[in-house]
């Protein structure tokens, strides 16, 4: 609240007020159209330009960015059409979101055979339909994460005033490219390293140990995927945490990462 | 010398819709012919933020004005931290933290700034306007603040002297200044200063408020606080 209304000294109601002034132009303000006679000064005043002109035109994003492992071993068990299915159910969530004080983009990064950006960072209502991963090749992680911290760098893509990026690593496999320089200049990253890190491990053969290192998030654990049910309480877990951050009071603070439980009446095989 | 000074702190969507307070604060207040202003932000994750920027502009205020004109800003920011200690005991530091921006300008126009954290910082001075802030390094609501440990080297601080009509100072918090477009700052505080010095105190104040309260970025949510001070004639 200003107290400038009620606690401006005496002397300054005099000095430099410019109410106490005749209506004479400022010495040297900038030119303006010089009003009719006519004209009141109500009406001078409304031609004047407003400070809305200088308001950035788009919504403060909140940017989540999915490094999806597609390498072959995703083909099998349907894991690849888990992972297609909750990609999609999430999008749509974000797409639909309606209690949103932020707007939540969406950037897919996969790596199978090669790394690609598989969606470029786009606002999630503008999503109109995510085309399937798929599974294939092997697992180039250290170039995901390079296209990762390079995306997270660029502040024409995320600039300054975005919401502190989601990124969410999710792999059933060992990396069979040189990862770790890139995985370290992505947690090193001056502006990179910033970022809310989540991993997700799916099936028995994941490197934990890698993924465990790579999440950063003190109310987001690695989660362990045993079955197609578990990708899908993952992503519904991201879901929820990120469109609770956009409605709360402080969209950069971290929120209750909670995992549904899963559904006992489901039969579902493990991987 | 001449000035006009105005300011206005209008409440976020976000926290209207929450029933939560004004976590941004401001002092404008006349001083020796001259003026000064605060503008604070509490971290909107913080219990008493609120209570924490509000001392902040206080404090600053009171030191600001004890002070002869030819201080020196730097050596006065540990007495503010200092005395805004002080000042939310028994609420906790971590639980009070706030950014804080302030200026000093004596009736000769001489202009002393700081800033602690995020929001801008802009001046004027002999025609030469400069950006005060630095530019971010990350994203947006990762700040320093007031906390329980005083940060010298996070502060950026300038002095100048406004020589001539346009010249001037303007603090804002980063509900107002994240959703500028950064390219049109000079022409910003240009635009303000024509609106301002075409309105006397009152209507000045009615006008910037209703611009905060009428933003136009889409889903802003956040506090917003201006406070902009400009040299009209000799």
């Amino acid at each position: 609240m200003g107290f400038a209304k009620y606690q401006e000294d005496i002397v300054s109601r005099y000095v430099g007020d410019l109410a106490m002034r005749s209506t004479k132009e400022p010495a040297s303000a900038p030119k303006k159209p010089c009003p009719s006679a006519s004209n009141e000064s109500d009406q001078r005043i409304n031609k004047m330009s407003s400070l809305k002109k200088f308001a950035v035109a788009t919504p403060r994003p909140l940017p989540v960015i999915v490094l999806a492992d597609t390498s072959g071993s995703m083909g099998e068990n349907s894991k690849i059409e888990a992972l297609n299915a909750a990609m999609k159910e999430m999008v749509s969530t974000f797409a639909q979101e309606s209690r949103l004080r932020a707007e939540i983009q969406v950037g897919l990064i996969t790596f199978g055979g090669k790394a690609q950006m598989h969606l470029p960072l786009v606002a999630a209502h503008g999503v109109t339909g995510v085309s399937e991963f798929q599974a294939g090749g092997a697992t180039p992680m250290g170039a995901a994460f390079d296209l990762a911290r390079q995306l997270l760098e660029d502040k024409d893509r995320i600039p300054s005033r975005a919401y502190r990026p989601v990124l969410i690593l999710l792999s059933d496999g060992q990396p069979n490219d040189d990862w770790e320089a890139p995985f370290n200049a992505l947690c090193n990253s001056e502006r990179a390293q910033k970022a809310v890190r989540l991993a997700m491990a799916i099936g028995p053969d994941a490197d934990v140990a890698m993924l465990k290192d790579f999440a950063n998030d003190a109310e987001a654990p690695i989660f362990k995927a045993h079955n197609a049910r578990d990708i899908h309480r993952f992503f519904r877990a991201v879901t929820m945490s990120v469109t609770t951050r956009t409605a709360s009071q402080n969209p950069d603070t971290s929120t209750a990462f909670v995992v549904p439980p899963p559904d006992d009446d489901a039969l579902d095989l493990d991987f | 010398m001449r000035f006009i000074a105005c300011g206005a702190s209008v409440i976020g969507p976000r926290h209207r819709d929450l029933g939560e307070p004004n976590q941004d604060a401001m002092v404008l207040a006349g001083c020796r012919g001259g003026w000064i202003a605060t503008v604070a932000d509490g971290l909107g994750s913080r219990a008493r933020s609120d209570l924490g920027a509000r001392s902040a502009c206080q404090v600053t205020r009171r030191i600001l004005r004890a002070t002869s004109s030819n201080f020196g800003l730097p050596a006065t920011l540990p007495l503010i931290h200092q005395r805004w200690l002080e000042a939310i005991a028994p609420t906790t530091p971590r639980d009070a933290a706030t950014t804080l921006l302030l200026c000093s300008v004596t009736d000769l126009g001489e202009v002393h700034a700081a800033q602690l954290g995020d929001g801008l910082l802009l001046v004027k001075c002999a025609g030469e306007f400069r950006r005060i802030t630095p530019e971010r390094a990350a994203y947006g609501n990762q700040t320093w603040a007031l906390e329980s440990t005083h940060l010298q080297d996070k502060w950026s601080w300038t002095r100048g002297r406004f020589t001539e009509p346009g010249d001037g100072v303007v603090l804002m918090t980063d509900g107002v200044a994240d959703d500028l477009e950064p390219a049109h700052l000079a022409d910003f505080f240009d635009a303000l200063y024509q609106d301002l010095s075409a309105r006397n105190r009152r209507r000045g104040r009615r006008w910037l408020q209703s611009e905060l309260n009428d933003w136009a970025t889409p889903l802003h949510s956040d506090d917003k606080t201006l406070v902009a001070i400009f040299r009209t004639s000799e």
